[in-house]
């Protein structure tokens, strides 16, 4: 009677996906506040060319819903460091709620931009912890 | 995303989730992401303290990766 489960279990486990551990490094004042309370998080494999791997920059663009403002467009032209440069072109609406709005760009060499509303803040990156690279900001008023 | 007190479910959009830290938690404590696939990715989030006059380290543009963190962390 217990044979059966117990090999059950053991296939279960071969076939169940690894779990994966990571490090998220927060910067945190000695006063133990930090300075902005948002979080935010870019999923998808892990991959070096990263804005091909992701699937949201493999479906039509909607020439609206994924317009980045026209203000914020300029702003991130300016952002050229190093040959670093974020096409607001290539903007995707990642994710709306409640005010907050995250658009995805594409960059430079394969990277992928995280641009924040209405913080009019961006993260870049060129690969993945894993699956997803999380950003996290401690909050200012605890 | 895990507190000392409890979880809270992120909003998830296409390829990125985001959660407004509750008033009461300063960092979570730990992150997980679960794929469609089942793939389990646990994060744990590390304070690294810095001293109270620095600037912030996250520029409002931050097209680089950002430095590595400090020795405290």
């Amino acid at each position: 009677m217990g044979a059966p489960l117990r090999t059950f279990a053991v296939a279960v486990a071969l076939l169940a996906p690894p779990v994966t551990h990571d490090v998220v490094p927060v910067y945190v004042n000695a006063a133990g506040t930090g300075f902005v309370s948002e979080y935010v998080v870019t999923n998808g494999p892990p991959h070096a060319g990263l804005t091909s791997a992701l699937r949201v920059f493999r479906r039509p663009r909607s020439p609206f819903r994924d317009l980045l403002p026209a203000d914020l467009q300029q702003q991130v032209q300016f952002m050229v460091q190093a040959g670093f440069v974020a096409d607001p072109r290539g903007s995707r609406l990642l994710l709306s709620r409640a005010g907050v709005r995250i658009y995805g760009l594409p960059a430079s060499h394969g990277q992928a931009c995280a641009f924040l509303l209405p913080e009019i803040r961006m993260e870049c990156w060129s690969a993945l912890q894993h699956g997803a690279t999380p950003v996290v900001d401690a909050r200012l008023d605890v | 995303m895990t507190f000392a007190d409890g979880s809270v479910r992120a909003t998830v959009g296409a390829n990125a989730f985001y959660l407004r830290l509750p008033p009461h938690v300063v960092v979570p404590e730990r992150i997980v992401v679960s794929d469609r696939d089942g793939a389990r990715h646990v994060y744990t989030v590390v304070r690294c303290q810095v001293q109270t006059g620095d600037r912030p380290f996250i520029p409002v543009f931050n097209p680089l990766t950002p430095p590595l963190p400090p020795s405290s962390c």
